[in-house]
């Protein structure tokens, strides 16, 4: 029987050090987002830490170039809900779209912090409305709320479909059918930063690449 | 000049004044360099000043507790009031020739928004103080050891970089969010 084609990456990201906080959201400049969140106590959630110091949306890729694959047709979506953005951190291919909803019947707007060709800034005064932004290029696009500037989400525009987002809890992510080789793979994250190491895959393999950051 | 003096008609009047030299202001930066390094830190740091952390161990309070604290945030105070001045100076222009929008068709080019202030410069003025009032009220909470005034200042301050926004960096969303009702960033619909 022959291997299937290409490997899977799997993995965790910890960290160790001192833990780093999240910083509590003062939503009294707007009260309709002191009110959607009233009696909780919303944190602008750079670190997703769990247990075991595991560290969750961390966006982990391959890096180099690929056989051209299709491009899904759905966009990848990120919802302006109860003022925070969800997902925090999303990946998405060049080509494909990223929709930006509001689930808020109060005005956002969605600004992108690049320095490719991956801009927009657009309102989304209502509830139900949503933006598009054709991704252009690879890059970790920045995605800002200029209305409420805590409000902040990450997308990986990357050229080919090997990659993956951590999950909050565990800290796991796994990267499937990779041609097999030998490969450099990054795990991102927006405090941390970016770590490098190199793997081989192998066809109908499971390779594991854990990460560890050191917080000072 | 001295002629004039002392053959002055009414010898108690008093001696006229000499007009005094235009300030020898040597302007080197731009508005964008004055945001970028002046503006922008200042305005983070005072928002940066009062703040609740959250680990899974607990709950920490940052905020300015000794001298030394309350003595740099007032410094960065002072910036952020004093920057204003600097960015209405006659001659201030937006950026160095030649430097472009990064985003074209997103956001004004450093010519537009040249063109914005230059065609309304009372309006370019208000808004610096807006961003002077604003500074003013973290400045009165910090001379009285105020968390929550220095907490809500800052959202004075977010309001008016906000506002000065709109008008110069981005106004094609402003337009936008007039279009569809939302009017300025305040005044917002009721939640359903």
């Amino acid at each position: 029987m022959a291997a299937a084609a290409g490997g899977t990456i799997k993995g965790r990201i910890k960290f160790t050090g001192a833990e780093p906080g999240n910083r509590v959201i003062r939503m009294g400049m707007d009260p309709m987002c002191a009110a959607v969140n009233r009696g909780k106590q919303v944190v602008n959630e750079i670190y997703a830490i769990g247990d075991d110091n595991t560290v969750g949306n961390v966006f982990v890729k391959v890096e180099g170039s690929f056989p051209a694959t299709p491009i899904p047709s759905q966009p990848v979506e990120i919802d302006q809900r109860a003022c925070v953005y969800t997902p925090r951190v999303v990946g998405a291919r060049v080509g494909q779209t990223l929709r930006v909803k509001n689930s808020d019947n109060w005005l956002h707007n969605v600004h992108t912090d690049t320095s490719r060709r991956n801009a927009i800034n657009q309102s989304t005064p209502k509830a139900g409305m949503d933006v598009s932004l054709p991704l252009k290029d690879e890059e970790m696009l920045r995605v800002g709320c200029d209305v409420h500037r805590w409000m902040t989400a990450w997308v990986g525009v990357v050229s080919h479909p090997y990659f993956a987002v951590s999950e909050s809890k565990g800290g796991t992510y796994t990267i499937a059918n990779v041609p097999a080789g030998h490969r450099t793979i990054t795990a991102w994250h927006e405090a941390f930063g970016a770590v490098t190491k190199a793997v081989d895959v192998k066809d109908g393999q499971t390779s594991t690449v854990d990460f560890v950051y050191t917080q000072k | 000049m001295v002629a004039a003096a002392c053959s002055s008609p009414n010898p108690a009047a008093p001696a006229a004044k000499t007009a005094a030299p235009a300030p020898d202001f040597r302007l080197t930066g731009t508005i964008k360099d004055i945001m970028d390094g002046v503006v922008d830190p200042s305005a983070d740091y005072l928002w940066d000043s009062v703040s609740t952390i959250v680990t899974r161990k607990g709950v920490e309070e940052r905020r300015p507790r000794t001298d030394e604290d309350w003595k740099n945030v007032r410094r960065r105070a002072i910036e952020l009031i004093e920057a204003p001045n600097l960015l209405m100076m006659d001659g201030r222009k937006v950026a160095k020739p030649g430097e472009k929008s990064e985003n074209p068709g997103i956001e004004l080019g450093p010519e537009d928004i040249q063109q914005i202030i230059d065609g309304d410069r009372a309006t370019f003025i208000q808004r610096a103080h807006a961003l002077q009032d604003a500074g003013l009220k973290a400045l009165a909470a910090i001379d009285k050891k105020d968390v929550d005034g220095l907490s809500d200042a800052g959202e004075a301050i977010d309001e008016a970089c906000e506002q000065c926004h709109l008008k110069y960096w981005y106004p094609p969303d402003a337009e936008a969010r007039l279009k569809a009702g939302a009017g300025s960033v305040r005044k917002q619909p009721s939640p359903q």
